[in-house]
């Protein structure tokens, strides 16, 4: 699997975005989850498929703005300047966890702009009787983390997701990446991540698709049903045997939802 | 040599097995633990604590902020000042230091300019203001302020207080987290243009230092490692402080130490071992979970190692795990013996530290208030006396209300 290349994108005067691009034909934007932006083999497969854009969050992997964006308005603001720069005027995007927390609101906020939705587990809504996981506690204890992330903590996914780089300097690096991108999108998700949407989400028209683990540990699955309530007409496919990251543990599955759904949602408009 | 008596009010009859049954001592610590029968002992104690070291000459007495905490129990660090505040008032010059308020957590924070208005205002221009950041458990978890927004909130609040302390005219601010109209705060202080302020903290960086020397505040570290794990974090403040141009003056910097005073070494130990043991092994029992919320720290610090203090499995624990009382004593965890010994290591510790405060922690654990007592006692009579000309030939007293300047003082003021 070959690096994406990192395009640098002028967004406003003061704010640069950084965006992971890689693959031809249909643009795709793919907006990463609390953890960080990190290449995986679910974005190399759909890069073969698609011209996939991974926008880094504001403060994280060499992109600015974090200083200057106040709040969660203008965050989704900044987002539609990037997809500006970026000549996406109206675009399929698909959001993993707190990314999907932000696909949910770029496509509630301005319908318009988002044509197909993949929401892979995604946060942004709340129910007080399955409470979201306050995932940032367990930062501390990584091997827990592990435990809530996957199903199987002995599985390659698992592995891949919990090995270090061992170069010290590689290693320091990707702490800090992670660290840094945990503490940005905190920023957004703190201390209950749960902003609103449900007053907003009415206003969304995309075509919608909702990925879940049925053993989510973060997020648990009831959250499926609660978009799925929310969003009339979308479709939710149930991972079996998967946690938070379904498109790690059962990557065939999630791609083949995911490109059936892109690619039949488009004949079906 | 200045010293302050701090107590952190712990909950003092925490189950036996506390650490091994309950997740945490900070923030999930069950309120079924809390006995308010026992509790309302706990604090009047306390009060008597305070009071007893006003009588007894104390420079000043301090008080913290915790919250969801089984060991800190002053969730509002200005209430308990406001109990002591006539105590001070009429004592002949004990003054009060609130150590202090954490501005992040006060909405709007003109709400701490006002309480401590009131405070300086009762006891005469007793007050010292501290303005600590704040643990992440206190900010981060127990009062959910994003760990990206903590700092600056913090410096935003902190330029906000400072600003309605020094304007006569009504002001209006216009911050990024705070927008108020009318800002006028009544009543104004009585010390002018304002308290002293010590920032408190624990790991520092040299951003802060530099912020702290430019402000001409004073650096109170604060951490429960004892004089010895302190001695590098001094280095460096004093290494800055120099290599900025400032002075080397030894009261412009503060250290917590914990404390232990008996007859003899030997019944030091007797008495006192049980409730240090009581207070390493439950306060230092906070979860990782909430240990440090990411963010809490640059992501480069905690990448290259450095250790929160906090974390049951943290540095703290580490650190002490399996240490007799003598290694304690040894490895500076503790200041412990007859008051001769007593005196020995804290002006060794005063002298390798360059401190010119000792913010003093005499009650510790589970100890019982007779104990406390005797151990406040034989601070006041045994051991401050033969310490407190230690840098007043030298320097000033600086970054105190006036009733504690001294003579240096007045003949750089005059």
């Amino acid at each position: 699997m070959s690096a994406p290349k990192i395009e640098t994108v002028s967004v406003r005067e003061n704010i640069t975005a950084k965006v992971l691009v890689k693959g031809e034909g249909r643009p795709v934007v793919f907006l990463h989850g609390a953890g960080g932006n990190n290449w995986d083999p679910y974005m190399e497969e759909l890069s073969k498929h698609f011209k996939v854009y991974a926008p880094f969050i504001p403060g994280t992997g060499g992109s600015t703005g974090n200083e200057e964006l106040q709040g969660w308005w203008e965050l989704v603001l900044y987002y539609y300047e990037l997809f500006d720069a970026l000549g996406l005027e109206s675009v399929d995007v698909i959001g993993h966890s707190f990314g999907g927390m932000l696909a949910s609101e770029l496509a509630s906020t301005d319908p318009k702009r988002v044509k197909n939705l993949v929401l892979i587990c995604p946060a942004g809504l709340w129910i007080d009787e399955t409470p979201v996981l306050d995932v940032f506690s367990y930062v501390n204890t990584p091997e827990v983390l592990l435990e809530k992330m996957f199903v199987d903590v002995n599985s390659d996914a698992a592995k891949a997701f919990s090995t270090l780089p061992e170069d010290p300097e590689e290693r320091i690096e990707a702490i800090v990446q992670n660290l840094t991108s945990l503490a940005e999108a905190g920023r957004y998700m703190w201390p209950i991540p749960d902003k609103g949407l449900s007053r907003r989400i009415h206003r969304l028209t995309a075509n919608t698709c909702i990925i879940w683990g049925d053993k989510d540990a973060i997020i648990p699955v009831d959250y499926a049903y609660e978009f799925h309530r929310k969003i009339p007409g979308s479709r939710v496919t149930i991972i079996e045997n998967t946690s938070h990251y379904p498109q790690a543990e059962k990557l065939e599955d999630v791609l083949n939802t995911t490109i059936d759904f892109l690619t039949s949602s488009v004949v079906a408009k | 040599m200045k010293f302050v008596y701090m107590n952190l009010m712990p909950y003092r009859d925490l189950p036996k097995n506390f650490e091994k049954d309950y997740e945490s001592v900070f923030i999930s610590i069950p309120r079924t633990l809390y006995d308010p029968e026992k509790g309302h002992e706990m604090y009047n104690d306390y009060i008597d604590q305070y009071e007893l070291a006003i009588d007894l000459g104390f420079d000043a007495v301090g008080v913290n902020e915790h919250h969801s905490n089984g060991y800190g129990l002053m969730p509002s660090p200005n209430v308990m000042a406001a109990t002591i505040a006539r105590k001070v008032k009429d004592s002949e010059k004990a003054c009060l230091v609130i150590l202090g308020n954490s501005l992040a957590l006060y909405n709007p924070p003109i709400r701490v300019a006002e309480e401590l208005g009131m405070l300086d205002v009762i006891t005469g221009g007793r007050l010292i203001a501290g303005f600590p950041v704040g643990t992440s458990m206190d900010t981060n978890y127990a009062y959910g302020i994003s760990p990206a927004e903590l700092r600056p909130r913090y410096y935003e609040a902190h330029d906000l207080i400072k600003k309605a302390w020094t304007t006569d005219e009504v002001f209006h601010f216009n911050g990024k987290f705070n927008q108020l109209r009318y800002v006028n705060v009544w009543p104004r202080t009585q010390q002018s243009p304002h308290p002293p302020i010590w920032i408190p903290g624990g790991a520092a960086s040299l951003e802060t230092w530099d912020w702290v020397a430019e402000n001409d505040y004073q650096y109170s570290y604060l951490s429960f490692y004892g004089h010895k794990f302190a001695k590098d974090k001094f280095d460096k403040f004093w290494a800055r402080r120099q290599e900025k141009g400032y002075d080397m003056n030894p009261y412009k910097a503060a250290f917590v130490q914990m404390i232990c005073i008996s007859e003899t070494d030997a019944k030091a130990q007797e008495e006192y071992e049980e409730h240090i043991n009581y207070f390493f092994e439950k306060s230092f029992h906070v979860s990782p979970r909430y240990a440090e919320a990411p963010g809490y720290r640059s992501a480069r610090s905690v990448a290259h190692g450095m250790k929160s203090q906090y974390g049951s499995e943290g540095a703290g624990a580490q650190l002490r795990k399996g240490l007799s009382w003598q290694q304690l004593i040894d490895q500076g965890f503790i200041v412990a013996g007859s008051p001769a010994s007593v005196r020995e290591q804290l002006r060794e510790a005063a002298k390798n530290l360059h401190v010119g405060n000792i913010i003093a922690m005499l009650n510790h654990g589970s100890m019982p208030q007779h104990l406390a007592l005797k151990n406040i006692e034989l601070m006041a009579k045994e051991v401050i006396p033969y310490l407190r000309d230690m840098w007043d030939d030298q320097w000033p007293v600086t970054n105190w209300p006036e009733v504690q300047l001294n003579s240096n003082n007045k003949e750089t003021v005059k």
